[in-house]
């Protein structure tokens, strides 16, 4: 019995230290190349179409951990992070003056739409933004914010700052899910109410419901509903560990023919989900 | 409702086919437990004698601090470790974040309390009469120590289950130092998370029935021990 | 003689209370030494200290004329075996648990022919080698107890009341192996127990423990009060049937004393001054290995007091159990026990 114990643990012991071994990086031969981005790029799939293309061009690999744009902004400033993929152009503008991060480039965008149920309880069927808004606030339907500090959710609030000069914190009405946007659209779909969302996800929304959701677009097209993305390398000169060659390889693919061409011909349900738009 | 019946179904068709992403993060997730119940029942059973095994000034109060860390959630851990190996942070330079042993680092620090103080009370509750017996037929120190584990071996498969179980299923740790990176620190519950905050309720469900069936196998296979005891 | 046990100078307390005292004691090697005493004089705590299971807070401990300190402690503590008085057993079979110590010190391969002896010396069949350690009586765990340290051929062997907590066939087939022990390998037997007559029929030597002090004499009549004030110089303790034993005061809080009784009836051919009596009745009428003479057990009231008889055979037989006596003792004779 007691040799059999000491054979069982120096048997799981060796397995386990092999393991150990080959959990590490840089047991494979690439390159790696670590991406903080947002829950947008992520869901809706278009990381996982792009990556493969960019390692082939350049025989990177690229790993990419996905939190609302907060947590990205943070991750870069910490240094965890090569290179960022996010959409909120007010506060990269302060992160790039602040010098935490360098080389920001447009990428792509799209749009950000109002979504609700088909019995548009507000009545705010193809009114714009600021008539929409006041319309909920009025009616006090439902509405559900990101609450994270994502991109969207920066965006959400400036639309409300503008329109009605305040937030609707504590009121019953305005859910703050602090989660990703798949999860705020059910939240919201659940309770019968209304969510601000942009067009990529609404499409992978759509697509998991095979084409019939239950939340359906009410407001678009407006002027101020523009999603911009961009990239921004980690600043090398306050992370000297920072991989900044790949980064910027990353970045430029990203802007050359080939990746901007990638990423138009990205499709879910037949539509397109990103408009590349770099300079 | 329907989507549990379906996550089960799901759940067959995942493993019967192999599907890659599930087996990715199924060998994730036993990578990263093995690792880090190894870690803590290493340092913890040892520590867990000393504490239930002699009496030395300040004792309750250490037992008081260790039960209370039975109750640190795991996000909060998460986020201290993460402090901790951040490149920002003081452990930075060892590469530690958004990997494997990143999270085992976390998970151990959750499983430790558990096992030092089931090891405890399992050893606070051998007979009187053991020590006194294997001293008189001569047992040395370290033979005491070893004797008395193995005495103490219920208590102490108490132990290793329960941290188990709470190592295997816990989310904070993984997703704040692992990342949630797809192929390489996915595991099985950030795949959960993950799924069910995409909606895809089903497919949580199918994931949540294959760690079932994991812990499964391990209990299965630690019951030989409450046999033979 | 051989000793291969010395104490010196040794005090032990536990909780700060002083548990034991001894300035001196050797054992002899192969012999047989039974400690005798109340509950709580300290028989276990020097049992203990003597096999190196606990450490004396000062004082020395030599075995083998080898002072045990912190180097060889491990090494003297695998010569000399305990046996606790509760029988207790690793949770594993009588197989096992006889092997455990062959083990520890590094015993491998086939130890079946060791077990199987082992057994039979306590009077077991070997088929209760596979027995499990939950599956025994009292008296055959304290078999096993007892095989377990046989089975290593120790120095010294200690007993912490044998006969205690087991039936009487298991506590015969105890003594049979500890004697054959003795008998073939010169082990060293010290034994505490409560059994009077057990220890007197098979000890060389008996040591009187009282309050963890050695005392110089037996300590069969011990008186321990209450203590009244006869007069200046004098005190008395009242027994129930009446009589009072007196006793020159002491020089602090009369505690407990042994009084010191003339053999019997001798003392009246005695004129001695300030001798004072007590008439009691015979209960029995004993013979020890250590003695050479029988000695009477004697009651006054509850009180029992043990007396040695004449040494003169045929003056003896004059008495008989049932027979009242008369008991001689002096007051100034009497010995006080320090609390």
């Amino acid at each position: 019995m007691r040799n059999f114990v000491s054979v069982l643990i120096r048997k799981t012991t060796g397995v386990l230290f092999f393991l150990t071994i080959a959990s590490q990086p840089g047991y494979g031969a690439d390159q790696q190349l670590l991406l903080a981005t947002t829950t947008s790029t992520d869901n809706t799939g278009l990381l996982d179409y792009l990556a493969p293309q960019f390692t082939e061009a350049t025989g990177i690999q690229l790993k990419w951990v996905a939190t609302g744009t907060g947590k990205a902004l943070k991750l870069g400033e910490n240094c965890d992070a090569d290179v960022l993929m996010v959409h909120a152009p007010e506060a990269e503008k302060e992160y790039v003056e602040a010098g935490f991060g360098v080389n920001r480039r447009r990428i792509m965008y799209n749009d950000f739409v109002f979504i609700g149920p088909d019995s548009d309880p507000a009545g705010i069927k193809d009114h714009d933004v600021c008539a929409s808004l006041k319309a909920i606030m009025a009616k006090e339907s439902v509405f559900a914010s990101r609450g994270d500090n994502s991109g969207t959710h920066k965006k959400e609030i400036s639309l409300w700052t503008t329109c009605m000069e305040n937030v609707p914190e504590k009121q019953q009405w305005y859910l703050q899910t602090g989660q990703g946007m798949l999860s705020t659209i059910n939240m919201a779909a659940e309770r019968g109410g209304y969510t601000m969302t942009d067009h990529g996800t609404f499409i992978k929304y759509e697509a998991n419901h095979n084409g019939s959701p239950p939340l359906l677009i009410v407001v678009e097209g407006d002027g101020s509903l523009v999603n911009q993305y961009s990239v921004i390398e980690v600043n090398p000169e306050r992370c000297p560990n920072v991989r900044n060659e790949r980064a910027r390889s990353f970045g430029d693919w990203l802007v050359s023919e080939d990746g901007q061409e990638a990423i138009g011909a990205f499709r879910l349900l037949n539509k397109q989900l990103f408009i590349p738009n770099a300079q | 409702m329907d989507f549990i019946v379906a996550g089960i179904v799901k759940a067959f068709q995942l493993l019967v086919q192999g599907d890659r992403e599930t087996y990715s993060a199924v060998l994730a997730t036993v990578k990263v437990s093995s690792l880090s119940m190894t870690v803590s029942l290493l340092i913890g059973i040892p520590l867990g004698y000393c504490l239930g095994y002699a009496d030395f000034p300040g004792r309750r109060s250490i037992r008081t601090m260790v039960d209370t860390m039975l109750s640190l959630p795991t996000v909060f851990i998460g986020l201290l470790v993460y402090a901790f190996i951040s490149n920002r942070g003081p452990l930075g330079e060892y590469g530690l974040l958004f990997t494997l042993s990143g999270i085992a680092v976390g998970q151990a620090i959750l499983a430790l309390p558990i096992v030092i103080a089931l090891t405890a009370t399992a050893v606070e509750s051998l007979d009187r009469p053991l020590r006194l017996t294997l001293l008189s037929l001569g047992a040395s120190g370290r033979q005491i120590f070893l004797t008395s584990i193995w005495e103490a071996r219920l208590g102490l498969l108490v132990a290793a289950v329960t941290a188990t179980g709470r190592v295997l299923t816990e989310v904070g740790i993984s997703m704040m130092v692992g990342g949630n990176i797809k192929w390489h620190t996915r595991t099985i519950t950030t795949a959960i998370a993950l799924e069910t905050n995409k909606g895809q309720f089903a497919t949580g469900i199918a994931l949540g029935l294959v760690l079932l069936a994991i812990a499964f196998a391990v209990n299965l296979s630690l019951s030989f021990l409450r046999r033979r005891a | 003689m051989d000793t291969i046990l010395r104490i010196r100078d040794v005090r032990y307390s536990y909780n700060g209370r002083p548990i034991l005292e001894i300035g001196e004691l050797d054992i002899a090697r192969a012999s047989i030494t039974g400690l005798a005493g109340p509950n709580g004089s300290g028989k276990t705590t020097l049992l203990k200290l003597l096999s190196g299971v606990e450490k004396p807070a000062s004082g020395s401990v030599s075995f083998k004329a080898a002072t045990t300190s912190r180097a060889n402690e491990n090494t003297v503590r695998q010569r000399l075996c305990l046996l606790p008085q509760e029988p207790f057993l690793l949770r594993r079979r009588v197989y096992d648990n006889i092997a455990y110590g062959l083990r520890i010190r590094g015993g491998k391969g086939d130890l079946a022919g060791h077990i199987h002896e082992a057994l039979e010396l306590v009077g077991l069949d070997p088929s209760f080698a596979v027995r499990r350690w939950n599956e025994l009586s009292g008296g055959e765990a304290q078999r096993v107890s007892l095989a377990a340290r046989l089975v290593l051929r120790p120095d010294c062997l200690m007993l912490d009341e044998p006969t205690a907590s087991v039936d009487m066939e298991s506590a015969r087939c105890i003594r049979r192996a500890v004697l054959l022990a003795r008998r073939e390998w010169g082990t060293t037997l010290i034994i505490a127990s409560h059994h009077r007559s057990w220890l007197n029929d098979i000890c060389d030597r008996i040591i009187y423990l009282y309050n963890g002090r050695i005392l110089a004499c037996s300590f069969d009549n011990i008186l321990t009060g209450p203590w009244e004030d006869v007069d200046r110089s004098t005190v008395g303790c009242r027994l129930s049937d009446g009589q009072m034993v007196y006793a020159c005061k002491p020089g602090h809080t009369a505690g407990s004393a042994i009084v010191s009784f003339c053999d019997l009836e001798a003392c009246s051919s005695i004129p001695g001054q300030n001798m004072k009596s007590l008439r009691g009745l015979i209960n029995s009428i004993t013979l020890d290995n250590s003695q050479a003479v029988p000695q009477a057990a004697v009651s006054c009231g509850d009180q029992r007091f043990v007396v040695r008889m004449s040494g003169n055979l045929q003056e003896a037989k004059q008495y008989w159990p049932g027979q009242t006596v008369t008991l001689q003792y002096s007051p100034e004779k009497i010995i006080w026990l320090e609390k």
